[in-house]
Order: C-alpha cells, then sequence, then structure tokens
C-alpha cells in the first residue's frame, strides 16, 4: 500500500492527543468581549466617517452652487455695464453727428426730428422687470444689444436722409 | 440554548455573543488540531484557533453554507493563519531541493503490515520540518502544492520536491525501524 494511501485512510490517527488547554473557553470569551468592542469601535468610526463625509460633500456642493451663481450674476452684471457704457457712447457720437447735420436746417424740421430722437430715447435699453426673471442673463444681454444697435441704426438713417436732402437742396 | 447549527448561525448573524461562543464550542477541537498538526506547539495552536473564529465571525453576515462548510472556511483561516505563523518564526528549513527538482514521484509500495499507523504518526513528527509540513498540509489538510506555495512564498516545484523527499525519507525510516524492531 502506498504511504500517502496509508496517511489518508488513517487520518483519525493524526488527531493529536494534545487537547485545547483547560479554561479555554473563559480565555474565548474575554477574547469575544474585546472583539466585539472593537467591532463596535470600528463600526462607529465607519459610520463617523461616512457622515463626515456625506456632510463634507453636501456643504462642498452648496459653496460651489453658491460661488458659481454669485459669479454668473457678477459676471452679467459687468457685461451689462460694459454693453451700457459702450452704447451709449456710440448713441452719443451719433446724435453729435446729427447735431452737426442739422446745421442749417429750418427750425420747424429741427423740432420735428429732435422730438423723434427723444421718443427714440425713452425706448427702454433693458428687458421689461417683469419678464426679466423669466430669461436668463445671456437673454437679458442679447435683448438690450438689439435695442442699442437699433436705436443707433435709426439715428444713422435720420443723418443719412438729412444730408442726402441738403445735398439734393445744392 | 441554541441547539442547531442553523440556529447558531443566525445567531452569529445578529451579533449575539452566545451564538458566538456556541460557534466556537462546535468546531473548536477541530480548528485546534489543525493548527496543532502544524504548529506543533499548544499555545500557539489555541491562540490561532481563537484569532481564526474571531476573523470568521467578521465575514459571517454574508455566509449560507452548511456545518460542515463552516468548518472547512473557518479551518482554512486557521491553516493559514498558523502557516504564516510559523512563517514569520522562521521554523521552516527547507532542505536544499536543487538536484531533486525534476525528482519523480516514483512511489514504491510499503509492505502493508511493515510499519503500524502509531509509527508513521511517530514518523512524520521526527522529519525535518519543510517535510513534515509540507506532507501534513497536502496529506491531512487537503491543501494542493500550488495553495501550498503560495502560502509558503516558495514555487510550487519546490514544494513537489520537497513532498517527494519527505515521503522517500520517512518510508527509509520507517524500514529502518523496522529493521531494528526485527533485530531486537
Amino acid at each position: 500500500m502506498k504511504i500517502e494511501n496509508i496517511i489518508k485512510n488513517n487520518k483519525e490517527a493524526f488527531t493529536s492527543s494534545e487537547m485545547l488547554s483547560e479554561g479555554h473557553e473563559k480565555r474565548f470569551e474575554d477574547k469575544l468581549l474585546l472583539w466585539e468592542a472593537a467591532e463596535q469601535h470600528k463600526k462607529s468610526r465607519i459610520r463617523r466617517i461616512w457622515y463626515s463625509s456625506a456632510a463634507a460633500v453636501i456643504i462642498l456642493s452648496i459653496l460651489l452652487i453658491t460661488v458659481l451663481f454669485i459669479n454668473t450674476k457678477g459676471n452679467t452684471n459687468d457685461e451689462m455695464a460694459e454693453l451700457e457704457m459702450y452704447y451709449n457712447a456710440k448713441i452719443n457720437e451719433e446724435i453729435n453727428k446729427l447735431y452737426g447735420s442739422l446745421e442749417g436746417v429750418d427750425m420747424e424740421t429741427r423740432a420735428e426730428i429732435l422730438l423723434e430722437l427723444e421718443k427714440i430715447n425713452e425706448i427702454p435699453n433693458s428687458i421689461p422687470k417683469d419678464a426679466k426673471n423669466k430669461c436668463i442673463p445671456e437673454k437679458q444681454y442679447a435683448y438690450s444689444q438689439n435695442i442699442y444697435s437699433k436705436k443707433i441704426s435709426t439715428i444713422q438713417r435720420i443723418n443719412n436722409s438729412i444730408k442726402t436732402i441738403k445735398d439734393n437742396e445744392k | 440554548m441554541m441547539n442547531n447549527f442553523d440556529e447558531i448561525l443566525a445567531g452569529c448573524k445578529k451579533n449575539n455573543s452566545l451564538a458566538y461562543v456556541q460557534m466556537y464550542r462546535l468546531f473548536c477541537d477541530d480548528i485546534f488540531n489543525s493548527c496543532y498538526r502544524i504548529l506543533g506547539n499548544t499555545e500557539e495552536a489555541e491562540e490561532i484557533t481563537q484569532d481564526s473564529f474571531l476573523k470568521a465571525f467578521e465575514t459571517i453576515k454574508s455566509f449560507s453554507g452548511t456545518r460542515q462548510a463552516m468548518n472547512t472556511y473557518i479551518r482554512r483561516i486557521a491553516i493559514n493563519k498558523s502557516i504564516d505563523e510559523y512563517r514569520k518564526a522562521k521554523r521552516i528549513s527547507f532542505i536544499s531541493t536543487e538536484v531533486f527538482e525534476d525528482v519523480a514521484d516514483d512511489d514504491e509500495e510499503l509492505e502493508t503490515g511493515i510499519v503500524d499507523i502509531d509509527t508513521i504518526v511517530n514518523g512524520i513528527k521526527q522529519l525535518p520540518t519543510g517535510f513534515r509540513l509540507v506532507l501534513t498540509l497536502h496529506l491531512l489538510e487537503e491543501l494542493s502544492f500550488d495553495e501550498i506555495a503560495s502560502q509558503l512564498h516558495i514555487t510550487a516545484s519546490t514544494v513537489r520536491s520537497q513532498y517527494v523527499r519527505g515521503k522517500e525519507k520517512l518510508k527509509n525510516d520507517l524500514i529502518h525501524f523496522n529493521t531494528n524492531k526485527n533485530e531486537n
């Protein structure tokens, strides 16, 4: 018979006569108590880490949203102010040109043209307040840009018409 | 008092201390024996046995096998821990196997009745540690050569050559023992 077969067939003979020493159960219970306390501590630590992480994520998200919101708002306000400054200067330039063209024009026509100019000025440059809340900042910006462009092109058209009339009179 | 394995397992899954102790009672002798066969020291074997139970309890919530499967599971933890302990203490001395790397396992049969089983048990105990450990792990704990190799951090061919040489030495020792006995 092969030696490994003898060993495999007689495994119980290899069971040691040595036994767990007296009091092993008590020692295990003591170990178990320590283990249970350590496990409890581990679990509460994991829970604490989880809660802290969740709180950190929430706080970071709130911060991020706030910063993004403030930045978007700030950028839009700055851009709007820049737009107003640019177009107001451009309109003033065109009005000055128009005033120059009005020299030598009869008083009645001049009064009529200035009245039209005033009406143009009365058109609001920004989107009405009640519509503002429904519009994203980009749309508000585009709306104002469109109004300013139209005002400028209208003044330029009036100026060109005056020049043409004056040229024809010559 | 919980009487059957399923009740004890359910108790362990609910972190019931009494269930943990009863689970220990069910398997402690068997696990201790495996540890003792590897370590050869009762205190260390007890320490590893108890630590193995606690290690198994860490993941017991996901266990859904039979009583036999639980025994195998805890025993596997205990064997791995015992080997680690043995390895850490550097108690294993493998006899150089370079020339035996390709040794063939041409196992001759031992004449039936030449020696009794107790003599074989003692013969294994007398073997050098490397041989004894590999024979014990492979024949008694049923670990494959690859499993033993990975636990001992050596190659599978080294394990195989240790096994073949160990078996050869054991057989020679037994024949010598028998000859001496007959002469006396």
